[in-house]
C-alpha cells in the first residue's frame, strides 16, 4: 500500500522557508480555530486539529523538519518514498515482510508513523524484534508500536477511542479491517504506553499474536504546555499590569478561572495554582497549573505615552543594573 | 490496567524469576498498590520487559549492558519530553 506524502507546510499555511516562530504562530492560530471545543463543525474540527498537530510535530521540531525537508526533496514524481524510511510492517525471522499495518483513529497518518513515529526511536527496538522463544514450528507474533495523539482535554477526562486496523498480507494482497476501542485513561501522560493485547502481528503455528503498544503523544495546545501532570500557561502582561497587579480570566481545560497577578510581578515569575493541572495517574490528585508572566513591551507608543514613560524614568529610583 | 506477576509472566513469556531479577536490578518498575505486598505491573512495565527480551535476543546484551541501555533510554525519553515542553514555550 503506497504511502501518501503529507505537505505539512501547506497544512499550516506557511512558506517552506518560514522561521520556527512563524511556524509556531501559524500552528497556534489554526489550533485555536479548529480546537474541538470551539470548532463549529466538531467532527471536521477534530480531524483538522489532529492534522495540524501532526504537521506541528514535524515542522516544530528542528530535527524532524530537517528530515522532512530532505524526504520531500527525494520523494519522486511517482510518489514512491525513498528507501530510507522504515515500512510500517512486521517481518519474520528471515526478514520477509509478513504483514502491513495501517491504523485509522490514532490521530497520526501512515506517513507520519513511517518516517517520524515511535518506530524511529528507541521505541523501535521492540517493534523490530524477533519472535520470542517458542516450541519448534510455533512462533509468537511480533509486537507493533505506534503513537496515539491525545488532546489535553482527553487526558483530563479520559476517553474511549475507536481505532481501526487494516492489515495487508503482502503475499496474497488480502486486506482485513478490524475495529476496536482503546481506552485513554484519565491522567494519561506524555510518553505513557497503552497496550492493546493481541493486535500485533499474528502468530504462526499456534503462537500467540503480538501486542500493539501505543505511546501517548499529547497534542500541542495553543494555550497550555504539559510537563508530567503539571500545566503551564504563558501569560502576556503589559508592563503596568505586572507592576500594579491585575486579575486575568483564563479559559482553563476544566472551566474559567480568575488569576490574581500580584503587584511587582517579574518577567518569568511563576504563579502556582495548586491542583489545577492534569490528573495524576492512578490517583485522585491533580498536578498544578503554573501561570508564567511574560511582560510584553508596547511595539509603538504615542507622544503622550512617551511623555509619561519619561516622567516615570525621572521619578523612579529603580536601576536593574545597580 | 494493573497485572499480577503471574499475568505478566504469561503475557511476556518471561519467567517470574527473571522478572523479579529485573525488578531487583532496577530494570523494570512495579506499581505500588496500597496494602498489598505482591508485585504489580502496568502496561509500561510490560513494554519495558518486551524491550529487554528484544535486546537480549537481538543483540545478546548481558545484564550489565541491559542496565546501562535501559538507563540511557529512560534518560533520553525524559530529555525528549523536556525538550518538547521547552519548544512549546512562548
Amino acid at each position: 500500500m503506497a504511502t501518501t506524502f503529507k505537505d505539512y507546510y501547506e497544512i499550516l499555511g506557511v512558506d517552506r522557508k518560514a522561521s520556527s516562530d512563524e511556524i509556531k504562530s501559524a500552528f497556534r492560530k489554526l489550533a485555536r480555530k479548529y480546537h474541538p471545543d470551539v470548532a463549529k463543525d466538531k467532527k471536521a474540527g477534530e480531524i483538522k486539529f489532529k492534522e495540524i498537530n501532526e504537521a506541528y510535530e514535524v515542522l516544530g521540531d528542528p530535527e524532524n523538519r530537517k528530515k522532512y525537508d530532505q524526504l520531500g526533496e527525494n520523494w519522486n514524481a511517482q510518489g514512491v518514498p525513498p528507501s530510507n524510511g522504515r515500512s510500517y510492517s512486521s517481518s519474520n525471522a528471515e526478514g520477509v515482510h509478513a504483514q502491513e499495518f495501517h491504523f485509522e483513529g490514532t490521530g497520526f497518518s501512515d506517513f507520519f508513523e513511517q518516517f517520524f513515529g515511535a518506530r524511529q526511536g528507541f521505541d523501535g527496538f521492540s517493534a523490530g524484534g524477533r519472535s520470542r522463544s517458542a516450541p519448534k514450528g510455533m512462533r509468537h507474533g511480533q509486537d507493533v508500536e505506534g503513537a496515539i495523539l491525545v488532546t489535553l482535554e482527553e487526558a483530563m477526562q479520559g476517553s474511549i477511542r475507536p481505532i481501526s486496523l487494516q492489515t495487508v498480507d503482502p503475499t496474497t494482497g488480502e486486506a482485513r479491517i478490524e475495529s476496536f476501542k482503546v481506552r485513554i485513561p484519565k491522567g494519561a501522560l506524555e510518553g505513557q504506553i497503552i497496550r492493546v493485547p493481541g493486535k500485533g502481528e499474528a502468530g504462526v503455528g499456534g503462537g500467540e499474536a503480538g501486542h500493539l503498544f501505543l505511546r501517548v503523544r499529547l497534542a500541542s495546545h495553543p494555550d497550555f504546555r504539559a510537563l508530567g501532570a503539571d500545566l503551564y500557561h504563558d501569560l502576556p502582561l503589559a508592563p503596568w499590569e505586572a507592576v500594579l497587579g491585575t486579575t486575568v480570566r483564563l479559559h482553563g481545560l476544566d472551566g474559567d478561572l480568575d488569576v490574581k497577578i500580584p503587584p511587582t510581578t517579574a518577567n518569568g515569575q511563576r504563579l502556582r495554582l495548586r491542583g489545577r493541572g492534569l490528573p495524576k495517574p492512578k490517583s485522585e490528585e491533580r498536578g498544578d497549573l503554573y501561570v508564567v508572566a511574560e511582560i510584553q513591551i508596547p511595539p509603538q507608543i504615542s507622544p503622550q505615552e512617551k511623555e509619561l514613560w519619561e516622567q516615570l524614568s525621572r521619578h523612579s529610583s529603580f536601576n536593574p543594573r545597580g | 490496567m494493573i497485572y499480577t506477576l503471574e499475568t505478566v509472566e504469561r503475557i511476556t513469556h518471561i519467567s517470574k524469576e527473571r522478572i523479579v531479577f529485573y525488578y531487583r536490578h532496577g530494570l523494570v518498575s512495579p506499581i505500588e498498590v496500597p496494602e498489598k505486598t505482591d508485585l504489580f505491573f502496568d502496561d509500561e512495565a510490560i513494554h519495558q520487559l518486551r524491550r529487554i527480551a528484544f535486546l537480549l535476543s537481538e543483540y545478546g546484551i548481558n545484564d550489565e549492558g541491559l542496565r546501562a541501555v535501559s538507563s540511557l533510554i529512560s534518560e533520553v525519553e525524559r530529555l525528549r519530553a523536556e525538550v518538547r515542553f521547552l519548544r512549546q514555550k512562548g
